[in-house]
């Protein structure tokens, strides 16, 4: 199994290694200046020479994501168990929700600034606003999708409309919001960056911005490369969470 | 109107309305179910078996008429019977040991003692190897096996069975059914089996119940007298046969006006 597994990544770490190559080459003999675009030899070593600075900023922008990402979370689980209890809050809450999805998150950043202020709250608004979105429309679709046979089990033993929602609703949903949240993690990546962009003085985002006019190239670069790993590893860990969370799922979805 | 019964159908008339037009379901259903009875209810598709049992498990009303159970009010029903669908409905997400201890979690039995309950049928059905098993490592059979359970452990007199071994193969469906009389021998109950499958409802039943087509009405009620528990070889026997050809004859009749 875990021999399997070692095998399967086997095509996309050479697919990765192949880019580095062919990139490395390309820029040696087109004779690229560094600060237009610097050769992964160049991203790594500053990844080593600058290790501490990196570090400490990572740890910033990881803050925000994990915090914007949990806050969205929990309002995402609450307003989707109140679209799966509710009719009427379904029909008045869907096109709030799919308005607040197409206001341009780049256009609210800056306000949030003058709103709440400099620091750690306006990132972690964007990041959570940003993926809010896939888990609430995901969960509430679970929690809409329950098997009416179920139900109408549970009716004949006599349960209340709250045991229903707590022993199926709540469990047949989570699938869909296992979907949702593997979406919304990369999406908190880049809402941390935004929300670093339109004002801040720390975070990868920050770094970013900064490196770049000063013809840092390949400290820009080694940001990417740091949030692409974040958003991967994040993505890795909501996999083995759903699995340990939810080990059943994957059967129930083969059998159909 | 007799007092022993223990469930009680008079006069029970429904209608639905499909696409915008009102279906005639079910005509005049008159039935009478002793204490411990097993009885079928056999019948062409669409006669509306399944409406039946809905309205006696009280998840729908009828438009006309009433169903009494010894000790209900009609308004009651809901949560005093227990019905069993023919998808065992096993929860993925529960392991064989939570399953069937559902209905005690439902009425707030402790966790304790709901456990010691439930091991006790397990063991006393040959399942306690399965307790901790989630439903999608079993068989089919061994599915609906705990689903039988589960509907037992409802401990309501009354069991409604729609179709429970509908979704099984005919060996395993053999197995289940002497485990099934096994069941209910040491756990007698009232059961109400709807089946489209004759040989089944002989087997199975004291009394069969033929429903017409839509509007559903009772053509036919057949005595089986074969003395329970039962054996497999009692299909051979000539009374059953002659039963099976009976209930056959009728059903094929009903289809052909």
């Amino acid at each position: 199994m875990n021999k399997n597994k070692l095998i399967d990544l086997i095509p996309s770490i050479l697919i990765v290694v192949t880019v580095f190559v062919l990139w490395e080459i390309l820029v040696n003999i087109q004779n690229i200046p560094n600060w237009l675009l610097p050769p992964p030899s160049e991203i790594f070593k500053s990844l080593y020479l600058d290790f501490s600075k990196l570090f400490d900023h990572t740890l910033v922008t990881l803050q925000e994501i994990l915090i914007g990402f949990i806050v969205a979370l929990i309002f995402g689980f609450v307003i989707a168990s109140a679209i799966g209890l509710s009719n009427t809050v379904e029909k008045s809450l869907y096109p709030f929700l799919i308005s607040l999805q197409t206001i341009p998150i780049i256009v609210i950043a800056p306000m949030l600034l003058v709103w709440v202020g400099y620091g750690l709250l306006p990132k972690i608004i964007v990041v959570a606003l940003i993926s809010f979105f896939p888990i609430v429309v995901n969960t509430a679709d679970g929690m809409k999708s329950l098997d009416t046979d179920m139900k109408k089990l549970l009716l004949t033993m006599g349960a209340s409309n709250w045991q229903i929602f707590r022993k199926i609703m709540i469990p047949s949903s989570l699938p869909y919001l296992f979907s949702g949240v593997r979406i919304a993690v990369s999406l908190s990546v880049i809402g941390a960056v935004i929300g670093e962009w339109v004002g801040s003085s720390e975070g990868l985002g920050y770094l970013m911005i900064r490196s770049k006019p000063q013809f840092l190239t390949e400290l820009v670069f080694a940001s990417i490369f740091i949030l692409s790993t974040i958003g991967i590893g994040l993505f890795l860990l909501v996999g083995i969470l759903e699995r340990l969370i939810i080990p059943w799922s994957r059967f129930e979805n083969s059998k159909d | 109107m007799s007092i022993t019964a223990e469930i009680e159908i008079e006069k029970v008339n429904k209608n639905m309305i499909y696409q915008g037009e009102t279906l005639e379901v079910l005509r005049d259903i008159d039935l009478s179910i002793e204490k411990q009875e097993i009885v079928s209810i056999i019948g062409p598709s669409g006669c509306g078996k399944s409406t039946l049992l809905n309205l006696i498990a009280g998840l729908d009303n009828p438009d006309f008429g009433s169903i009494h159970f010894q000790g209900f009010s009609q308004e009651d029903r809901l949560g005093s019977v227990s019905y069993m669908q023919q998808k065992d409905l096993l929860f993925p997400w529960r392991t064989v040991l939570e399953n069937i201890s559902l209905s005690l979690e439902i009425k707030g039995i402790s966790k304790k003692d709901s456990t010691e309950i439930c091991r006790k049928y397990l063991s006393e059905f040959q399942l306690e190897k399965f307790e901790k098993n989630l439903p999608h490592t079993l068989s089919g059979g061994m599915r609906q096996r705990v689903a039988f359970l589960r509907t037992l452990l409802t401990d309501s007199e009354i069991l409604l069975l729609d179709e429970p071994f509908g979704a099984l193969d005919a060996l395993t469906r053999r197995n289940l059914y002497v485990w099934f009389m096994n069941l209910l021998e040491n756990n007698p109950r009232t059961v109400i089996l709807v089946t489209h499958d004759v040989e089944e409802a002989i087997f199975l039943s004291d009394r069969i119940f033929l429903l017409s087509p839509r509007p559903g009405q009772i053509q036919l009620i057949e005595e089986v007298s074969f003395k329970r528990p039962r054996t497999y070889e009692i299909i051979s026997d000539p009374n059953f046969v002659n039963l099976k050809s009976r209930l056959l004859n009728q059903l094929s009749e009903s289809r052909d006006e």
